[in-house]
């Protein structure tokens, strides 16, 4: 008899909205989001049998929708290909926090996939480099420079905003 | 953790799937999973039991049979004819020859006569 956690209803109402955000954060676009995010739960659907516990469902959610999302964000959009290319935010003062909020979303869609990947993972997700490292399978040094860097250039862009 | 952070934090919430997200996923995995239900052919009839290929091929025999009775009388008939042609051809040359025989025959009695004329004592 399947753990009532093994149904595709129940695993859709507890990370629908994970899925459903890592890929748009990573894709920046809705309807793009919604479609890699369906496409991750029917996976999920097929291989429910192999999924032993509700963190290995939750592990292999976050690592499918990652690894799915950049391939359909390199596939669509015209991405920055250097940080170069990432628009500064207008020095206004003292902005209020949902358009601060909304401008850093803006700027992280705007950097390179992997770089992307990893800010959303650490800052929405709440993992450490190390599980971010084994989401992505890139090694953990990579991880925190791509961390690093992409703080550095979302600093940069906003410090005049943050003052 | 230093403001940008906290920012980034603020900025990347979650946000909610769309409506009705979840109910279009169970809906195609429901779809998905439906059994595949094989078609379902009829008997196999060999081909020449069957009613409308037997009346065909009874077609195509007769319609055969009939070409080659029609090729057939014709052919005979064009040999019946060259045998007609060459019987008159014969008939013209023995006509011939005869005709030849009687004139060299006519034409020595002729020369045999003025023969015997011109012998005759005066």
């Amino acid at each position: 008899m399947n753990p009532s956690w093994r149904t595709l209803e129940a695993l859709l109402d507890k990370h629908q909205a994970m899925v459903f955000s890592i890929a748009l954060r990573i894709t920046g676009n809705r309807e793009l989001a919604e479609e890699v995010a369906q496409d991750v739960f029917l996976e999920l659907h097929r291989r429910l049998e192999s999924v032993q516990s509700e963190e290995h469902a939750l592990f292999w959610l976050r690592k499918v929708a990652a690894h799915r999302t950049i391939d359909a964000a390199r596939r669509t959009a015209r991405m920055p290909e250097t940080v170069a290319d990432v628009a500064d935010l207008p020095g206004e003062g003292n902005q209020a926090d949902p358009l601060l909020a909304q401008r850093l979303q803006q700027l992280v869609a705007e950097l390179p996939e992997k770089m992307k990947a990893v800010i959303v993972l650490r800052y929405q997700e709440d993992l450490m480099p190390e599980e971010i490292s084994q989401t992505l399978s890139m090694p953990v040094a990579t991880v925190k420079s791509n961390l690093q860097r992409g703080l550095e250039i979302l600093r940069r862009k906003t410090e005049r905003v943050l003052r | 953790m230093d403001e940008i952070e906290k920012a980034l934090k603020t900025a990347l919430q979650r946000e909610p799937a769309p409506s009705g997200f979840a109910d279009q996923v169970l809906r195609k995995a429901s779809m998905r999973s439906m059994p595949v239900v094989p078609p379902v052919f009829p008997p196999l009839v060999p081909w020449w039991r069957m009613f409308p290929v037997r009346w065909a091929v009874a077609g195509v025999v007769v319609v055969a049979c009939m070409v080659g009775g029609v090729a057939e009388h014709a052919r005979q008939q064009r040999i019946r004819g060259e045998q007609a042609r060459q019987k008159v051809l014969l008939a013209l040359r023995i006509t011939g020859t005869k005709l030849r025989q009687v004139q060299r025959q006519v034409v020595q009695r002729q020369v045999d006569k003025s023969d015997e004329e011109g012998a005759e004592p005066r």
